[in-house]
């Protein structure tokens, strides 16, 4: 895997997007393959095989849930990041369920999306401000049907790593400010995406639900 | 219906010319020799030459036997083998299987959903009737016919009139046919009324009805019956065609409705970003409002109002507010709601200041707002990535940090900081307990 230059392909039904994104990663990442529908992306992951899969989260024909199991099914290791333009929680937090390894949306910047692709190319998670709100959102409170604590629950340094991605800082910030290592700080991040495919997933539908916002 | 016009004149023609009959013999005038299995005979060759022509039988819609009646009106436990048995069998009693025959492809051709061809043909119509007919001689031949002498020409009067009536109205349909066309089929359709309303009254009358007690008032019921048959099949036709046309007009205005927005919203500031190309600030800053504003009537609801007194409602408008007046790009986050009193307001009012300086002194930067609110207090930070400065050397005329934020909040019994130095951004700690 080379992780300065991960090997990407990007998947969206938009041309016009897929042209977009291509020539702002220009020179930053590779850009192995674009795909516009479910069958094609997954056959191009398949024949390119790329480290970074950048995944449009809808899409015709099941979207980007659809690509995420054919992967699967093809036994593709390449890592997701989903990009949307969608803010919707459930969105979010069903792709991220899925085994995407971070969700960023449309609006976010050329730089900020290579950083992004990198971060996840180098097997780290992707937690947008947004999605560090949703998972404190979800997590904040008892559980309703507690199944298992060490789940359903958030520890208490993870909850202060949320919230300082929440506020816009970044790891290394976050890492001097809490007097640990970024490395330190990927982990926690990590466990927590772990934790959000394991709980109880009820509980996170009905959030999901309850939440439905579009900013 | 493209049938050959001379055969639907010959099977008008024919028909006429058995309802006069019909009356003819009903008054007591010249009677034709049709008893006996000859006539019986010769009406079942007539059936069979005019159904079985080439015309009626190119119809790609008839899948059954004659009609495709007993095909259509198949069911689970109810296999159409049963149904002609049906009909053959009931076929004497006055023709009641051959007329209900009838009247079921009636039924069946009206109900058929809009803009499927017409089922019915005059033609195949009338060869139904003398089908009936034929095969009510025929039982009567063989002595098993019950009813009347008379009553075989009333079933073959009401059936041919009714065929007629409804293959004109059938025929209405069409709604590209002429002006000459139409009143064509509206004589046909008061032929055929006639037709069989004369039936009926002959009916009545040879069973003795009219000389009774009741005999108005089952005159009435008949002529009401006939009424229904006629007009309820036509009502059952206008309202699907009615509904079908509002379900038209709803998605039209519907579409009309999306144009209107999309002219007033999306085409207004595409045609302002055209203009101010050169302005990327400005660009961004309307393309950020109109995206805002889709995503509403996407929703259908705006989001600030959908939470009206709400914490999280007014932190909505609050940044697009900033973001439209100042053309940043701001993060929000909310963790939590509150309702939104004195304390919820001044936090309000303080970080709305916090935005306005970062959106001054950090032109272009990332400008984050979190919001987290538990059961005991609320927090808000504003976070902005511009190039910071030091807190400790602020001129004492930058009158906004000290009295709109740190002082608004001090007031509330809240605690408000400001984390800021050289090159590091600046991030603005607002705190107010909740009880």
């Amino acid at each position: 895997m080379s992780a300065e230059r991960p090997r990407v392909v990007i998947v969206d039904d938009h041309a016009l997007l897929r042209a977009g994104v291509r020539a702002e990663l220009e020179g930053s990442v590779e850009v192995v393959g674009e795909a516009g529908t479910v069958a094609e992306a997954i056959a191009m992951i398949a024949a390119t095989e790329p480290d970074v899969v950048l995944l449009d989260v809808h899409m015709p024909d099941g979207g980007g849930l659809a690509v995420i199991a054919g992967m699967t099914a093809g036994g593709q290791p390449a890592r997701v990041l989903a990009l949307s333009v969608s803010d919707a929680p459930e969105d979010v937090i069903e792709i991220v369920r899925a085994g995407a390894a971070g969700y960023v949306t449309k609006t976010i910047s050329a730089q900020e999306l290579a950083d992004a692709i990198r971060r996840v190319a180098r097997g780290d998670v992707v937690l947008s401000q947004r999605l560090a709100g949703f998972v404190l959102d979800a997590f904040s409170g008892a559980p309703a049907e507690p199944s298992d604590p060490e789940l359903d629950r958030l520890t208490p340094r993870e909850q202060e790593i949320l919230e300082q991605i929440a506020r816009g800082y970044l790891y290394k910030e976050i890492a001097a400010s809490l007097g640990i290592s970024a490395r330190t700080v990927e982990t926690h991040v990590s466990g927590v995406l772990r934790k959000l495919h394991l709980t109880n997933r009820h509980q996170l539908a009905r959030w999901a639900a309850q939440h439905r916002m579009v900013e | 219906m493209t049938r050959e016009p001379s055969l639907q004149i010959l099977a008008g023609a024919l028909v006429v010319l058995a309802g006069v009959a019909a009356v003819l013999n009903g008054l007591g005038g010249p009677t034709l020799p049709l008893d006996g299995a000859a006539s019986a005979l010769a009406a079942l060759t007539g059936a069979l030459a005019l159904g079985l022509s080439p015309a009626g039988l190119d119809d790609p819609l008839q899948e059954g036997w004659y009609a495709g009646v007993a095909s259509a009106l198949e069911r689970p436990g109810l296999p159409a083998w049963a149904i002609r048995l049906i009909v053959l069998a009931s076929a004497p009693l006055a023709g009641a299987g051959v007329a209900a025959y009838a009247l079921a492809a009636l039924v069946l051709a009206l109900t058929a959903p809009p803009g499927a061809p017409v089922r019915i043909d005059p033609l195949r119509a009338t060869a139904t009737g003398f089908l009936g007919l034929a095969v009510v001689l025929a039982a009567r031949a063989g002595g098993l016919l019950l009813g009347g002498a008379e009553l075989p020409w009333a079933v073959l009067m009401i059936g041919s009139g009714l065929a007629l009536f409804w293959s004109a109205a059938g025929a209405l349909r069409d709604a590209d046919a002429s002006q000459a066309l139409l009143d064509a089929r509206a004589a046909r359709t008061d032929l055929g009324l006639l037709l069989s309303l004369a039936g009926v009254v002959w009916v009545l009358s040879r069973a003795g009805l009219f000389d009774q007690a009741g005999g108005t008032i089952a005159a009435t019921c008949a002529a009401l019956a006939v009424l229904a048959l006629v007009i309820g099949p036509r009502w059952l036709r206008t309202s699907r065609a009615l509904r079908a046309e509002s379900t038209d007009r709803a998605r039209a205005q519907e579409r009309s409705e999306l144009a209107d927005h999309l002219h007033d919203s999306v085409l207004q500031t595409l045609a302002l970003i055209q203009r101010r190309a050169g302005d990327p600030l400005a660009v961004s800053a309307l393309a950020r409002r109109q995206e805002r504003e889709l995503r509403e009537w996407l929703l259908g609801e705006p989001v600030a109002s959908a939470a009206e007194g709400s914490l999280a409602g007014a932190l909505h408008a609050l940044v697009a507010e900033v973001e439209d007046l100042h053309g940043v790009r701001i993060e929000l986050v909310i963790v939590g709601d509150a309702p939104l009193d004195a304390r919820a307001g001044a936090l309000l009012g303080a970080a709305r200041e916090a935005l306005l300086n970062a959106a001054r002194h950090a032109p272009g930067a990332a400008v984050s707002l979190f919001t987290k609110v538990t059961d005991s207090q609320i927090e808000i930070f504003v976070h902005d990535r511009g190039p910071g400065f030091d807190p400790r050397a602020m001129a004492p005329e930058r009158r906004g940090v000290r009295e709109s934020i740190i002082r608004r909040v001090e007031r509330h019994g809240g605690v408000a900081q400001v984390h800021s130095a050289p090159g590091q951004g600046c991030e603005v700690t607002l705190r107010v307990g909740r009880k």
